[in-house]
């Protein structure tokens, strides 16, 4: 049983690794450094602007990379899981608690693009 | 009883080899602080775990659990059921929390975990999947994406790294000077566009998927060589373990090592390296005696050594952590010659 178990979780990443071709998530699937993005998340709730701190709070996202001048954070994964982040967030807030966001990012040097949820 | 329980890889019910894996890797945790990490704001993957994340008492129950099991994995406690639960909580801390989730945990999350499945009296084929499976899957997702191949990706994070500094260490010297950066954006400058970061990449995808075909091929040594290779070159440019990487990337190799049953070593057993020797010795594999014998070289002594294992794990894991250091490891491994002697297996 033991092995079984074993080649059941060997092949869930294969399985994972398939299913990446397919999505711009990199979950579960060794894509470490599968690009780099430098992005700036803008939030507001009840039309208040929330301050980066605030923001950094909200989503729980690391700022080991933050850069102050630039308002930037630098993710080194995959800039789905960001979106992935902020949309599950908001998903599950109360819906009065929800935040307008603006995330602009540029992957690997390229001009910079936005997303926004809702 | 501390000196036992520590460097002691014989006894347990896995093969000794995945013993001292587990043992190098829990002591990177541990003293990386990873152990004692919790993700304050928990964002599940599916929404259907919402309600266990609002539990207040989740974080305390994820750092004593992952606390207890690492200390149990490094004193040698119930290894196969620490292991597999530590393995098994990284994962469901991941699925609870998706800022948690990185590579580099799910990469020791495998290890636990796997490492856990491998059975008792037979080499470590799941454990050497799992690395082989790694490093394939690494490679081929930069093959198979164009910024990479076109040198793009590499290009954009070396300028990016040159600006910022090093990366994430223990050392806590995130964002300082990164040297070796620095000179790599001066030197892509002075050559034509894109031509270092594209012989960068090819470079590494090449590395990655030599690395997982040698040791599926059994070509051991100069898989390893390539992974120490690869994992000190990483340090070096970023100046950071990234995270877990190079730990669980070392210690996995580990699962490919053969550890002689006995080792003689022509030295008088009272004199004070003997007694060291001895010391460090908890599994009885050196046989110190004054004769005719052909002596062991100190190089091997170092290396079939488990706490040498141990105790550089906390050498590169702790406050004081250096990426230079790296080169050391790499420079043994290539001066290494492996022992004939039988493997060592089982119980006493």
């Amino acid at each position: 049983l033991r092995t079984k178990l074993g080649i059941a979780l060997l092949l869930v990443q294969v399985a994972m690794f398939v299913r990446a071709r397919f999505v711009e998530s990199r979950y579960f699937c060794w894509a470490p450094f599968h690009s780099e993005a430098r992005y700036t998340i803008d939030a507001s709730v009840l039309g208040r602007a929330l301050r980066d701190e605030e923001i950094a709070e909200r989503y729980g996202i690391p700022r080991y990379y933050w850069d102050p001048k630039t308002r930037s954070n630098w993710e080194l994964n995959a800039m789905a899981h960001v979106f992935d982040l902020v949309r599950a967030t908001e998903d599950l807030a109360p819906s009065d608690a929800r935040a307008k966001v603006e995330v602009t990012y540029s992957v690997n040097g390229r001009p910079a693009e936005r997303w926004s949820y809702p | 009883v501390i000196r036992r329980a520590l460097f002691r890889t014989i006894g347990a019910d896995l093969p000794p080899e995945v013993v001292l894996m587990l043992r190098v890797l829990a002591v990177a945790w541990l003293v990386t602080g990873h152990a004692f990490f919790v993700p304050l704001r928990m964002v599940p993957m599916f929404e259907l775990l919402a309600p266990i994340t609002r539990s207040p008492v989740l974080g305390y129950f994820i750092f004593v659990l992952d606390v207890a099991c690492t200390l149990h994995i490094v004193f040698g406690r119930s290894v196969r059921a620490s292991s597999l639960a530590l393995g098994v909580l990284i994962f469901a801390t991941t699925l609870l929390s998706r800022g948690y989730f990185s590579n580099n945990r799910l990469f020791c999350a495998c290890l636990f975990t796997i490492g856990a499945l491998e059975g008792e009296d037979r080499p470590p084929i799941l454990v050497r999947a799992q690395v082989i499976l790694v490093y394939a899957l690494a490679g081929l997702d930069k093959l198979l994406d164009s910024d990479w191949r076109s040198g793009i990706f590499f290009d954009s994070f070396s300028v990016r790294l040159a600006e910022f500094g090093r990366l994430w260490s223990p050392a806590l010297d995130t964002g300082s000077v990164s040297w070796p950066a620095v000179f790599y954006a001066d030197l892509a400058r002075e050559l034509p566009p894109l031509f270092l970061a594209r012989a960068s990449s090819w470079l590494t995808i090449a590395l990655e998927l030599s690395i997982a075909a040698l040791l599926a091929a059994g070509r051991v040594r100069i898989g390893v060589v390539l992974a120490i290779a690869f994992h000190t070159g990483v340090v070096v440019l970023t100046g950071s373990p990234m995270g877990m990487f190079f730990y669980a990337g070392l210690a996995s190799c580990l699962a490919f090592a053969r550890f002689p049953s006995r080792l003689e070593i022509a030295m008088e057993p009272e004199s004070l390296a003997g007694r060291a020797i001895r010391f460090f010795d908890a599994d009885d594999r050196f046989e110190l005696s004054t004769g005719s014998r052909l002596p062991a070289s100190w190089l091997a002594i170092v290396i079939y050594s488990p706490a040498a294992y141990v105790v550089a794990a906390v050498l590169f894991a702790g406050p004081w952590f250096t990426p230079w250091a790296a080169i050391v490891l790499l420079a043994l491994a290539i001066m290494f010659r492996p022992s004939r002697a039988p493997a060592l297996r089982g119980a006493p």
